[in-house]
């Protein structure tokens, strides 16, 4: 039996620069939304977001789930109870479980717990019976249909029936079998249906109590036989309650979709399940950074662009103009896309995407940038050992910790491989050098966007088509920081 | 008719060496020798070296026929499942009255058995060239094929196709344990497996507690097999009388040759590692009263064992004495090798009395009666009592060599004046000349390398370089006096030209 509900291949392995990506496009924050302090939901929710989907099947399939737990939250957050309280139960178990000395001590551990976990069982198929037909998502009907088929009354009536086994009401039959020297081996725990008429005439050994010795050796032989099936008795329980940890994360993550979406609507922010197009397409209105859709900011402002057909956006402009927080946005919304997950806009559509990758000045950089070409070399060789064909890959402000000349020409071999290997490439830039010459070749796939300054100096915070701009404007925030009138 | 894989008849097991105290320490052979000896049963052979040339050529034959992988192999297996066997066989020689003891006596009963029917079946009887091994083979054939050892083998094989096929119930209320014959009941832990399968996705190691160790009470064990036996009288009532029939079944002289032919094994094993590193060993030829003795490419064994862990080899050094040459005098630097060269020399005649391959490429050595050692004590005292000690020692030796006796003298005489050491040296040289004996003798007293045609003067070489640099090789050459004052000069850069050329910058 397997949940489905995410649909992704197994195992989730983080991508290769995962960490960066959190840093990058603050991660945290989301994954903090999603989770409400639930800390299920946010390894739920790293673990989802960490391996995006590059199959726009597998997209939608979410897209739809998602869908479903939309139109029943209720239900949704019942199922999740149920899953949650199994797993929390078992872990408060393990505790004891942990401590388990001797064979028939685990023995009775892992009875008892089969005996919580198949009730539980019988909770999930309850569940099915009353509200699997509110239910159209392929994950859902899969889920419910697996339960059918697997959880049936044969099934529990097996299960009771081996729990009365191995309670021992009748006695404890061993199976022995001599070697060929007559000693006794193979030594295993049958079924025990006889009935008690067969032994009635058959010598026996009357045990006497007070004999230790005698007493040491029935411990022993029940020992030997219980851990005989220790293994399979608790590699049982657990794999029932992985099912149950697994249906845990699973409904983990879409409950994570559903507590960021109530949250977005608290504060009044549209959001939509983005259109996954054919390759190029790629169009936003209002689209979010999340930090600020999320934070308690009063000026916000969402982009709305049409980048159908371009595969190279450049963004230039004024400092402070919000083009690092676009470019943010682009990278977050595209991963979003890729998770299953709603975006911060009130219409998005984008393309699949091998990977998502960021060449990022960090904030310990930005002091600093003599002697850091070197680092910044090195990290974007590492990215081009990982990066598949079909990535979008995000830089900002990357190679500027040289001359611009030289900046210029390397950042400008760098996106013309990126371009002609399949790849989109944003990058944010005050090149002015790479920008110009860039543009000056009138290749449709490239888009020129800058900052938005009003021309009192004002930043409007806005990113908009325009031609790449010689200047970053620094001496309108030298004259703002210093109050100097134009 | 067999008589010992050790000695080929009675008679020479009779008499050997003598060895003098610490003889094994000073000559460096006792490290090497207890490591093997720890992998023995019985590790005698170790230390009593023969003074029957027979004795050697007849071990040196198994020695030959045990280098043959195969036969290594099959010898070695069957020794150690014998030898693991033997405590156990001996604890059933007789009757064995409950049904624990009958498992335990059917039990030792196959294992001797099948380590004799493994070790027979195919075996290669056309590698063997040694006397002792042939009349081993043949009479272990002869045991096996005893009408005696026949039907017990037929009576065992009977016995377990029958046991095997018994497979019974017990079912254990707290007050009472009941036996029957196996129903098909179902088995608890597949009906568990196949119930809970289909929440299997990856096989999880799932943590649990061992079956607890032993300590079943043997007693129950004794009662279940009794309620089982109201099952199957006839198949239980033919066990106990095997038990009854076969009480001493083994062969004395097979189980003493398990043990005695893991010498030979564990030998073979340790100069194995050291062939393998490029060393060579050789058999070497053995007379009573050699006209000459040699060995060429001969090293230390214990000092081959201690740096083959640095991956490296001991220089190999060569010897020759014929005529009326007996005694090689060994001259030179220090730290040149010459302790070594005399325990090497020790060690080969050692080895080679034990009939052992030695250490070396050729040999032709004279197999010894008596073997003496002279190394300074451990902890030399200065008050003269030192020399007093020394002396005793040397009288002792000297008493009881005679023209079969190996003497190593190692540095003599070192603590007392040049002159002194010089008369004292020469008196012993006469000794040991008169007696006949051969032998090394180290030391810084030159005169006592000429000596006459009795004695051989070796000395330990050095390449003079930049560094001083040892090379360990011996060579005959007459003494040369400036040896180890030039190679320290040279050593710390104070000769003429090394130090003008620094006074010199």
């Amino acid at each position: 039996m397997k949940v489905n509900l995410l649909n992704s291949g197994e195992p989730h392995k983080p991508v290769w620069n995962w960490e960066t990506l959190k840093v990058d496009l603050a991660l945290d924050s989301l994954m903090k939304a999603m989770s409400h302090g639930d800390d299920t939901i946010y390894k739920s929710a790293e673990t989802v977001i960490s391996s995006p989907l590059t199959d726009p099947d597998a997209v939608r399939y979410r897209q739809e789930v998602l869908e479903d737990c939309i139109h029943n939250k209720g239900l949704v957050r019942n199922l999740y109870k149920i899953a949650s309280a199994v797993v929390m139960r078992q872990d408060e178990k393990d505790l004891i479980y942990g401590a388990a000395q001797t064979a028939s001590h685990q023995f009775d551990v892992s009875r008892k717990r089969l005996r919580l976990l198949i009730d539980a069982l019988g909770e999930l198929k309850k569940f099915a019976g009353d509200n699997a037909a509110i239910f159209s998502s392929n994950g859902f009907r899969r889920l419910f249909a697996d339960w059918d088929e697997n959880l049936d009354a044969v099934f529990f009536e097996k299960a009771e029936d081996l729990l009365k086994q191995l309670s021992f009401e009748r006695g404890m039959l061993i199976g022995v079998s001599l070697s060929g020297i007559g000693q006794s081996t193979g030594q295993r725990l049958l079924v025990n249906h006889e009935s008690d008429s067969k032994w009635s005439c058959i010598g026996s050994f009357a045990i006497v109590p007070a004999d230790s010795s005698v007493e040491d050796d029935l411990l022993y032989r029940q020992e030997t036989v219980k851990s005989g099936c220790n293994r399979s008795l608790s590699g049982a329980a657990l794999d029932i309650e992985n099912y149950f940890r697994s249906l845990l994360q699973e409904l983990a993550f879409y409950i994570g979709c559903l507590n960021f979406m109530e949250l977005l609507a608290e504060r009044g922010i549209s959001f939509c399940i983005p259109d996954v197009t054919a390759d190029g397409e790629r169009k936003a209105e209002t689209l979010f950074e999340l930090g600020i859709a999320i934070s308690d900011q009063a000026e916000i402002i969402g982009s709305s662009f049409d980048l159908n057909g371009k595969h190279c956006v450049i963004i230039t402009g004024a400092d402070l103009g919000g083009k690092s927080t676009f470019l943010r946005s682009i990278g977050q919304s595209q991963l979003m896309l890729l998770c299953g997950m709603p975006v911060v806009a009130r219409y998005y559509s984008a393309p699949v995407a091998a990977g998502i990758y960021t060449h990022f000045l960090r904030e310990e950089d930005k002091a600093m940038k003599n002697g850091k070409l070197n680092e910044e070399l090195t990290r974007m060789n590492c990215i081009a050992d990982h990066l598949t064909p079909g990535s979008v890959v995000l830089f900002d402000e990357s190679f500027c910790s040289t001359n611009e000349r030289e900046g210029s020409e390397i950042a400008r071999q760098i996106i013309k491989a990126l371009l002609e290997t399949g790849n989109d490439v944003f990058m944010v830039t005050h090149l002015y050098r790479l920008a110009k010459t860039l543009y000056d070749e009138n290749d449709p796939a490239f888009a020129f966007l800058i900052a938005e300054r009003l021309s009192d100096g004002r930043r409007t915070k806005r990113i908009i088509s325009g031609l790449p701009q010689p200047t970053g404007y620094g001496k309108d925030l030298y004259n703002e920081v210093f109050g100097i009138q134009c | 008719m067999f008589f010992s894989i050790l000695f080929p008849n009675a008679e020479s097991a009779e008499k050997s060496a003598v060895v003098s105290d610490k003889f094994l320490h000073d000559i460096g052979l006792s490290d090497t020798l207890s490591a093997i000896a720890r992998q023995c049963t019985d590790p005698t052979l170790l230390y009593t070296p023969t003074v029957n040339k027979e004795v050697v050529e007849y071990r040196q034959a198994i020695m030959k026929d045990l280098e043959d992988d195969e036969l290594r192999r099959r010898f070695d297996r069957f020794s150690r499942r014998m030898t693991s066997l033997q405590g156990f066989v001996c604890s059933v020689c007789q009757e064995s009255k409950t049904y624990v003891e009958c498992v335990r006596h059917l039990s030792a009963a196959r294992q001797y058995i099948e380590a004799l029917r493994e070790f027979t079946l195919n075996f290669p009887y056309e590698k063997i060239k040694s006397d002792g091994l042939r009349l081993f083979m043949w009479q272990t054939n002869a045991c096996m094929s005893a009408p005696d050892m026949v039907r017990m083998q037929i009576d065992i094989m009977k016995l377990q196709r029958e046991l095997q096929a018994v497979d019974y119930v017990i079912l254990m209320h707290p007050d009472k344990l009941q036996v029957r014959p196996f129903d098909s009941q179902p088995d608890l832990k597949s009906n568990i497996e196949s119930l809970f399968d289909r929440f299997k996705r990856d096989t999880v190691d799932v943590p649990f507690s061992p079956p607890p160790a032993g300590n079943q009470d043997q007693r129950i064990e004794n009662e279940v097999l009794t309620l089982a036996a109201e099952h199957y009288p006839e198949l239980f009532a033919n066990w106990r009388a095997f038990c009854a029939k076969y009480t001493d079944f083994t062969n004395k002289a097979v189980l003493r040759f398990a043990v005695e032919i893991s010498v030979y094994l564990r030998y073979i094993d340790h100069i194995d590692k050291l062939k393998a590193a490029g060393l060579s060993f050789c058999y070497p030829e053995i007379e009573e009263h050699p006209e000459s003795m040699f060995l060429r490419g001969g090293f230390d064994l214990t000092l081959a064992d201690y740096i083959a862990g640095q991956e490296k080899q001991p220089v190999p050094n060569d010897f020759s004495l014929s005529g009326q040459e007996r005694i090689i005098v060994v001259t030179g630097p220090n730290q040149g090798g010459k302790t070594t060269f005399a325990r090497m020399f020790a060690q080969a005649h050692y080895l080679a009395a034990l009939g052992f391959p030695i250490p070396g490429s050729d040999a032709h050595l004279m197999l010894c009666d008596r073997y003496f050692s002279h190394f300074p004590a451990s902890q030399s005292t200065a008050d003269g009592s030192g020399l007093r000690d020394e002396l005793l020692r040397l009288k002792s030796i000297l008493d009881e060599s005679g023209n079969r006796s190996l003497v190593v003298i190692n540095e003599i005489f070192a603590a007392v004046p040049i002159n002194d050491a010089s008369f004292l040296g020469s008196r012993m040289m006469e000794s040991l000349i008169q007696k006949g004996c051969i032998g090394v003798c180290v030391t810084f007293v030159d005169e006592l390398a000429e000596f006459g045609p009795q004695t051989v003067s070796v000395m330990s070489e050095a390449e003079e370089g930049d560094i001083i640099r040892r090379t360990y090789r011996i060579r005959r050459r007459p003494p040369d006096g400036n040896a180890l004052a030039l190679s320290l000069a040279e050593a710390n850069g104070l000769t003429y030209e090394r130090l003008k050329a620094r006074l010199s910058k």
